[in-house]
């Protein structure tokens, strides 16, 4: 028993030592590089970006860094850096308050001019995060159905929330904490004449009252049909949508938009995303080459004149220009600068075997993981493993033992710190 | 000799023991109170909204809890066996030494279970009274982890005071810090959801290393 004691012991520190050593080397050595900024200019028809630049400074940047830190570079695909001024003017669609500070606006670009209105009425981000996908992220599955005609300026939070059980669209009471049958009843009953099977798939709305109006919610049935149902006047208003079963629809996410052009961004089973026209519910697939919903964040920037969506992962930045018809006019990839290794890196890599991971690293579940540092590990290893002996064999009191010498082989400066700790090599 | 055991302990911790439940009790009806007070000064509508959408965790109060409890226990059961070695007679009984400081972390775990009772209770009570079901899932998942650190405070103060050491002592201090503090890491509700059961992990590894330190100090290894 003495022997299961210790080898849970040494399991205990080795993990312990795993979890909380790299995190700590992280926290003192890794600095937390955001995301490349991405953008296709309208101006000069390619894409620019905005990022943090690790390790040597180029000279081109320094140049071009007059009003802001040399650390901070704008670019173009073609290589070329460009000051921060430059950068704006570029994009003049984004920084259209400081085109006219500036004096700049109206804009003629392709013939067309455009003034601050006919921009801020075109302008539009849609957004969607792998993490508030359905299933990706923790979620408590009982969400409030706004009035869509509220009679008034402000929306407002009705008294109920509601839930989709095996048979019904359930109405809880906020008030009385209790289910609201004759609610309940209203909807479950307007649902099934419409053709839904229960249960559902997936709830989808924007469940907040800081929109300019409400679209009600998208749910999915079990035979992946999509209805759109709304509350109008405290009466159900159901309606069932044509796009097709065979898409799977996955996850809707919807943004209430002043244009009324779109209902927001469908997500399939394969990955593909969709744009949802408003009215007939027309789907328009966009040409998302490379994209994960799962991995990655995706962004949809439209102007007057181009649509970008813009996706990335930990590691790399992608980002596809489409015309107004969203038909893909240009492709650009490219790995962040915040993947670059970095002599931190390499030091890390070197120095851990191997990390634990035991927390949400970012992700929206807790993610338990077990990383291996590859080939630069093996000389952690080795220098731990000499450092064990050379120790052992000048202190009388230790003796090398071979399990000694397994553990500290296998588990780096992890073994070393577990036969401090437990003791067993005196 | 287990029913010996169990009334050894329980004489020994049962007053301080009243005093780590009553100070559970304590925070319970803190929690209870500052729920009601969030539905006293809003509109439930708005309540709910902030609790189910975004994530505001109104028993904020039980985080720190079990650990206290946990700590708390370990100390009144184990700090008396270690004053003038104590333990050390009940090493002699006829039984293996991991047999008997089983029985003792039996008594210590049952009765820390008997102090976090009412805050899960009071948790369930608050929620199903205030909110809707859903809302107790969220909570149970989000909370589990704290109970986990309390039980890893107790194994982790059992770690420390059963060594004989004081080097060693400071080491597992590290581990039994380092345990607990897995489980209090910055977290949104239900977050844990579908990965309490890998949680679990390092306490089952916890609970038999103590076995060492006690095996150390009956056969008086103290290097």
């Amino acid at each position: 028993m003495k022997k299961l004691a210790t080898i849970n012991f040494l399991i205990l520190i080795v993990f312990l030592s795993a979890v909380y050593l790299p995190m700590v080397y992280e926290k003192i050595w890794f600095d937390e590089i955001e995301k490349t900024h991405l953008f296709y200019s309208p101006v000069t028809k390619e894409f620019i970006f905005k990022e943090r630049i690790v390790g040597k400074i180029p000279p081109g940047v320094r140049e071009k860094a007059e009003d802001h830190h040399a650390q901070i570079c704008y670019q173009k695909s073609c290589g070329n850096f460009i000051s921060r001024l430059e950068f704006e003017k570029l994009l003049p669609f984004i920084f259209y308050k400081n085109m006219e500070i500036w004096g700049l606006l109206p804009l003629e670009i392709n013939g067309q001019k455009f003034d601050k209105q006919t921009i801020k009425e075109n302008r539009r981000v849609l957004e969607l995060s792998s993490r508030h996908i359905t299933g990706n992220g923790p979620e408590t599955p009982v969400w409030p159905l706004l009035e869509s005609n509220p009679g008034q300026a402000r929306l407002v939070f009705p008294d109920d929330r509601f839930r989709l059980t095996d048979t019904a669209m359930e109405f809880i009471n906020a008030d009385l904490n209790k289910v609201d049958p004759k609610l309940t009843d209203q909807f479950t009953r307007a649902l099934r004449r419409e053709g839904f099977v229960f249960p559902s798939r997936s709830v989808n709305g924007k469940f907040t009252i800081l929109k300019p109006f409400d679209e009600g919610v998208f749910i999915v049935d079990d035979q992946f049909s999509v209805f759109h149902v709304k509350r109008e006047d405290g009466t159900p208003n159901v309606v069932k949508t044509p796009i097709p079963q065979t898409l799977k629809t996955r996850y809707i996410k919807v943004s209430e938009n002043k244009t009324r052009k779109f209902y927001g961004l469908l997500l399939d089973q394969s990955g593909g995303v969709h744009l949802m026209l408003h009215g007939g519910y027309g789907l328009v697939p966009l040409p998302l080459k490379g994209y994960d919903p799962d991995t990655m964040d995706l962004k949809l920037i439209s102007n007057p004149l181009y649509n970008t969506a813009v996706y990335s992962d930990e590691t790399r930045i992608y980002a596809v220009a489409m015309d107004n018809n969203f038909a893909l006019l240009s492709f650009f990839s490219r790995a962040m600068s915040r993947q670059k290794i970095t002599p931190a890196k390499q030091v890390y890599a070197a120095i851990f075997p191997f990390v634990f991971h035991f927390d949400t690293r970012g992700n929206a579940f807790f993610s338990p993981g077990f990383e291996c540092s590859g080939m630069s590990g093996f000389m952690g290893l080795g220098a731990c493993l000499v450092f064990y002996l050379a120790r052992a064999g000048l202190s009388s009191r230790k003796k090398i033992s071979p399990f000694a010498v397994l553990l500290v082989a296998v588990t780096g400066i992890y073994g070393l710190i577990a036969l401090q700790f437990s003791g067993i090599e005196n | 000799m287990i029913r010996a055991i169990f009334l050894k302990e329980f004489y020994k911790i049962r007053w301080l023991w009243v005093m780590v439940f009553l100070v559970n009790i304590g925070v319970c009806i803190h929690v209870f109170l500052t729920t009601r007070r969030l539905f006293i000064l809003d509109h439930p509508e708005i309540v709910w909204y902030r609790v189910l959408h975004l994530g505001q965790i109104h028993y904020g109060a039980f985080k720190y809890l079990p650990l206290l409890s946990g700590g708390i226990l370990a100390i009144i059961q184990y700090l008396p066996e270690m004053w003038q070695q104590h333990l050390r007679l009940g090493l002699h009984l006829p039984a293996p030494p991991h047999r008997l400081i089983l029985i003792h972390m039996g008594v210590g775990l049952t009765a820390l279970g008997l102090a976090m009772l009412p805050d899960m209770m009071t948790l369930s009570g608050v929620i199903l009274c205030f909110f809707p079901l859903e809302a107790l899932q969220t909570a149970v998942v989000t909370v589990l982890p704290w109970f986990f650190a309390g039980i890893a405070a107790y194994l982790g103060g059992a770690l420390v005071l059963l060594e004989p050491d004081l080097k060693r002592k400071s080491y597992n201090l590290i581990v039994a810090a380092g345990t607990a503090g897995l489980y209090l890491q910055p977290a949104e509700p239900g977050q844990y959801a579908g990965t309490i059961i890998l949680m679990v992990l390092p306490l089952g590894l916890m609970i038999l290393s103590v076995f060492l330190p006690v095996y150390r100090f009956r056969y008086r290894r103290t290097t």
